[in-house]
């Protein structure tokens, strides 16, 4: 059983290494015989096309737009929901009162980091878009109507709906960091005549702040995986016009926006085997892996220093 | 004095606005579900028939009805014995002169709006030469074939696919009617007799297409009137006793009733007026209007949980098929296909990876130092990086070519790893134990990479060898042929494969993580007392750590169970039912994904869908709380503080 366990340890690490190297390979050749080498090696020499300016890669044009939008939704999720979260998280643990219903919501909210990505594109949908969104084009743009503007998948729905899919990812972090840090934080600045704002923000958390960055950048690793939802409330394959402009509100909320795991999704569904679009796909696919392990290694490395610190701090 | 004011509200303020905020955040939260569960519970209610506001129109005796031939209408009801015309869609009609079938007349637009009637087509063909008496007839199938009816209970197709020959399919018995009702699609008829009303469809046997009786919708007095069947494939009946009932295609009870009494007893027609209103004419004046509310929209459980048998179905069945493929097929909203499909792909996804995962969990956590420990189990749980979709596109550009011709060599390694490696412990576990057991088995996997390397080769030499020689070249051929298996290119064996490595991570991760925590105390001691490593696990740190395990195990099916986007690529999408490994399924998360936002709001099929959200939502979540409080009981014994 040993050797059967120590067997399977290694069969893991060798699993991650091969679909490291399959993504790679595929990114670099294509999946091609040699004979078809050349033709893959301009499509990876064509990566670089990222950055043109062009909205479609169907048409070769580049993947900018998938890139401007991806950033764009994840940023305007992640200024939403980080405030929401720390404030959540220092609501639990420093003003309630640890009661049977403290331990609910707890319980509830570790729940509903495990609840179905695609639950919360269903609520989005149901929602955000549907009831919120109906609402708003009826008091602010009842000129517009039947054609909806923000009754209908958008780049603010898409952010909200992440929203609520990283909110647990937060709180739970930014909790677990407020935890641990020393009782004697607390009683000290309490007792030096600090209000519990001035605790709170004062004291706890500069010292937890670690802890609330862990949370922010696990959100954001687990945001940027994520197609499902998104598919319900606002990525689209293809979008005619960035959601960033320089005319006023610089940001159009209620537009559709490309997405580099829809483009995955998309791409993969509709590339006919054999094609040079492997290689894209293969690259934009180990982009996205790419960044979501650098960041869950970075949240990991924070999470690791300040456990240690902390660890060393209670022993005097 | 004001500084100390000004803090003080600024303390007060602030945790006000803390609570109010996160109250209202948690709110969102708790209403997520109710708001899930408000979209899809009206599915459930019941519809309600009674008279509407509206005045009734009285027109007053003496008045009758006269029934204007219309040349839209798809059916014309004929007396026996007479001449008979049928207006079909096509324009085309038939004469039909005591049961005999003589002339086929092809209608074509002339000049203007007139239509004129071409004398070629059909040669004259016998219906049937004992037909006493027809009643109705209609076209079937875009009219490619005439049904005709008698009321003493017989029923007879004929084919007009060729213009110059027709074929008959022979006489079948249906009950005796009074009349005959089409419904839309006309694949079903409804047959008016007394108490009863029979439904009748049409369905494939080796004579060709017949008619086979349906379903019996018994009613508790005769019918006097019954209603058009209207597109939303309800219709309504008044019975003798002045009941006006609901009814809907395939259910043979009422949906709603309303009792009217004698005012309704001499009815002489009623009609849909509208989707939700019907028009009940009476004989003695007077026309009524009755408004029917809450039924479009509206399903009962059974339609979604119990096997049904649709129309042109020869058997009952549970479906999945919420647009008919063409117009007028009934929506056929059965959720069992999905959650078959959910479940079956959890379930191959942790056959395959629950084994590798927790061997690695216990290797990683209990015998490996921690030194090793620290780099190894975060680059193992990097495989959470990989997000749904790419592990999804990966399998389907580069795995699922090439898995039919794979399968062999696939399932030789499977077989294979596991027989080597025990094999050589047997061989080697003599010496092993002799060493210092812990000593040896931290270097344990350094020395099995090369073995592994071998086995993996040897194994899918071994899988090519018996696939070349006993199974004909190719594993799948061979079961199709000599099995029957039906094999689709989307799989659940390629689901399984894909969906292992996404709940891979989840149940290594938190397996680990029990077992590494659980107190070693009594592993320490049982080792020092003589026993092997192994012993030494299982009887001092699984006992503790096996609480965390199951909660890791139910955290990695509830990872299965939401995964969309692997299912959604990789698993053909086709609701089957089957628990056929190489054949397609079709989940509940991809369902959502492909159709929501294709269903139009508040409709059935959207309600539905959100009901399907929301069973997947209290599934996770039932499991997602039963592992959470495992996990947390186990951490308050052992005082873990993780």
């Amino acid at each position: 059983m040993l050797w059967l366990t120590s067997s399977m340890a290694l069969i893991s690490v060798m699993l991650l290494l091969a679909l490291i190297l399959l993504l790679g390979w595929l990114a670099v050749s294509g999946g091609a015989n040699s004979g078809q080498a050349a033709e893959a090696g301009d499509q990876w020499a064509s990566i670089f096309f990222m950055l043109q300016h062009g909205p479609a890669p169907y048409n070769d044009e580049g993947i900018f737009a998938a890139i401007v939008g991806t950033v764009t939704v994840t940023l305007l999720m992640t200024i939403i929901v980080s405030p929401l979260g720390v404030i959540v998280a220092i609501y639990l643990n420093v003003y309630a009162r640890d009661t049977w219903y403290t331990e609910l919501i707890r319980v509830g909210i570790h729940n509903l980091a495990g609840v179905p990505s695609i639950i919360y594109g269903v609520f989005g949908l149901g929602f955000f878009i549907y009831v919120i969104g109906g609402q708003i084009d009826q008091w602010f743009f009842s000129a517009a109507l039947p054609r909806a503007t923000f009754g209908t998948p958008g780049l603010l729905w898409a952010a909200v709906t992440l929203v609520l899919l990283t909110l647990p990812t937060v709180i739970v972090a930014t909790e677990e960091g407020l935890a641990r840090l020393p009782p004697s934080l607390r009683d000290g600045s309490l007792a030096l005549g600090a209000t519990r704002f001035e605790m709170t923000f004062g004291v706890l958390l500069p010292a937890g702040m670690s802890s609330v960055v862990t949370g922010i950048v696990l959100a954001i690793a687990r945001a940027a995986g994520e197609v499902a939802p998104l598919m319900l409330v606002g990525a689209v394959k293809y979008a005619p016009t960035l959601p960033l402009s320089s005319d006023a509100p610089f940001i159009q909320l209620e537009q559709k926006f490309m997405h580099l795991g829809f483009l995955v999704y998309d791409l993969t569904l509709h590339a006919p085997s054999g094609d040079g679009r492997i290689a894209l796909i293969a690259s934009i696919a180990l982009v996205l892996v790419f960044v979501v392990m650098s960041l869950t290694t970075f949240a990991a490395v924070l999470r690791g220093r300040f456990r240690m610190q902390y660890a060393q701090e209670a022993l005097f | 004095m004001s500084a100390r004011n000004y803090r003080t509200w600024l303390d007060l303020g602030s945790e006000w606005f803390i609570r109010a905020t996160s109250i209202v955040i948690l709110l969102v939260i708790a209403g997520l579900f109710l708001q899930i569960a408000s979209t899809a519970l009206p599915l459930f209610e019941d519809p309600r028939i009674a008279p509407a506001q509206e005045k009734s129109v009285a027109v007053t005796p003496p008045y009758s009805f006269i029934q204007l031939p219309e040349i839209q209408n798809d059916e014309y009801s004929v007396t026996p014995a007479s001449t008979v015309l049928l207006v079909t869609s096509e324009l085309s009609i038939t004469r039909i002169e005591d049961g005999v079938v003589h002339g086929f007349l092809k209608a074509s637009a002339g000049s203007g709006e007139q239509f004129r009637l071409d004398n070629d087509a059909l040669t004259p063909f016998s219906v049937a030469t004992s037909l006493p008496s027809i009643s109705y007839a209609s076209t079937v199938a875009n009219g490619r074939y005439l049904a005709f009816f008698g009321g003493d209970g017989f029923f007879q197709l004929g084919s007009m696919n060729e213009s110059d020959s027709a074929t008959v399919f022979p006489v079948v018995d249906i009950p005796q009617h009074d009349a005959v009702l089409p419904t839309p699609g006309k694949r079903s008829w409804l047959l008016l007799a007394g108490r009863k009303i029979h439904q009748i469809h049409l369905q494939a046997s080796d004579d060709g297409l017949i008619a086979v009786p349906l379903l019996t919708y018994p009613l508790d007095s005769a019918v006097s009137v019954v209603s058009n069947v209207g597109l939303t494939r309800h219709f309504v009946v008044v019975d003798e006793a002045g009941q006006l009932s609901l009814y809907k295609l395939g259910q043979s009870k009422p949906r709603a009733t309303y009792s009217a009494g004698a005012s309704l007893s001499e009815v002489k027609k009623i009609e849909w007026h509208g989707p939700d209103r019907v028009d009940v004419s009476r004989v003695n004046g007077g026309i009524e209007h009755y408004r029917i509310d809450n039924f479009l929209n509206t399903l009962d459980v059974a339609d979604l949980f119990l096997p049904k048998r649709y129309e042109g179905y020869s058997e009952s069945t549970n479906t999945w098929q919420p647009k008919g493929i063409a117009d007028g097929v009934e929506s056929k909203y059965s959720l069992l296909p999905l959650l078959w499909g959910t479940v079956s792909s959890a379930f191959f996804a942790l056959i395959l990876s629950v084994p590798i995962a927790l061997g690695a969990a216990i290797y990683v956590g209990y015998f490996m130092t921690p030194a090793y420990r620290e780099v190894v189990k975060p680059v193992i749980e990097m495989l959470a990086a990989f997000p749904g979709v790419v592990i999804a596109g990966l399998a389907m550009l580069w795995l699922a070519p090439r898995l039919q011709g794979f399968v062999a060599e696939l399932i030789g390694i499977l077989v294979m790893i596991p027989v080597t490696v025990s094999g050589l412990a047997l061989l080697l576990g003599s010496r092993v134990r002799s060493r210092p057991g812990r000593y040896f088995s931290r270097q344990l996997p350094l020395l099995l990479v090369p073995v592994l390397c071998g086995t993996v080769y040897a194994g899918a030499w071994l899988g090519a060898f018996a696939d070349a020689h006993l199974f004909g070249g190719s594993l799948v051929d061979w079961f199709v042929e000599n099995r029957g298996v039906s094999v689709s290119y989307f799989n659940g064996f390629l689901v399984g494969l894909a969906l292992s490595i996404a709940t891979f991570p989840v149940i290594f991760s938190l397996a680990e993580d029990a077992i590494f925590s659980s107190p070693s105390g009594a592993a320490a001691g049982s080792l020092a007392l003589g026993a092997s490593p192994w012993q030494s696990f299982v009887d001092g740190v699984l006992p503790y750590a096996s609480p965390g395990i199951v909660a890791a195990l139910m955290l990695g099916l509830s990872r299965a169970i939401g995964e969309t986007m692997i299912l959604l690529l990789l698993s053909g999408n086709t609701p089957l039912q089957t628990a056929n490994l190489l054949e397609g399924m079709r989940s509940v998360a991809a369902t959502l994904a492909i159709e929501l936002p294709e269903a139009a709001v508040d409709s059935s099929h959207f309600r539905v869908l959100f009901l399907a959200a929301l069973i997947l939502f209290l599934l996770t979540f039932a499991i997602n709380t039963v592992a959470q409080i495992v996990r947390r009981r186990w951490r308050r014994r052992y005082g873990v503080a993780v």
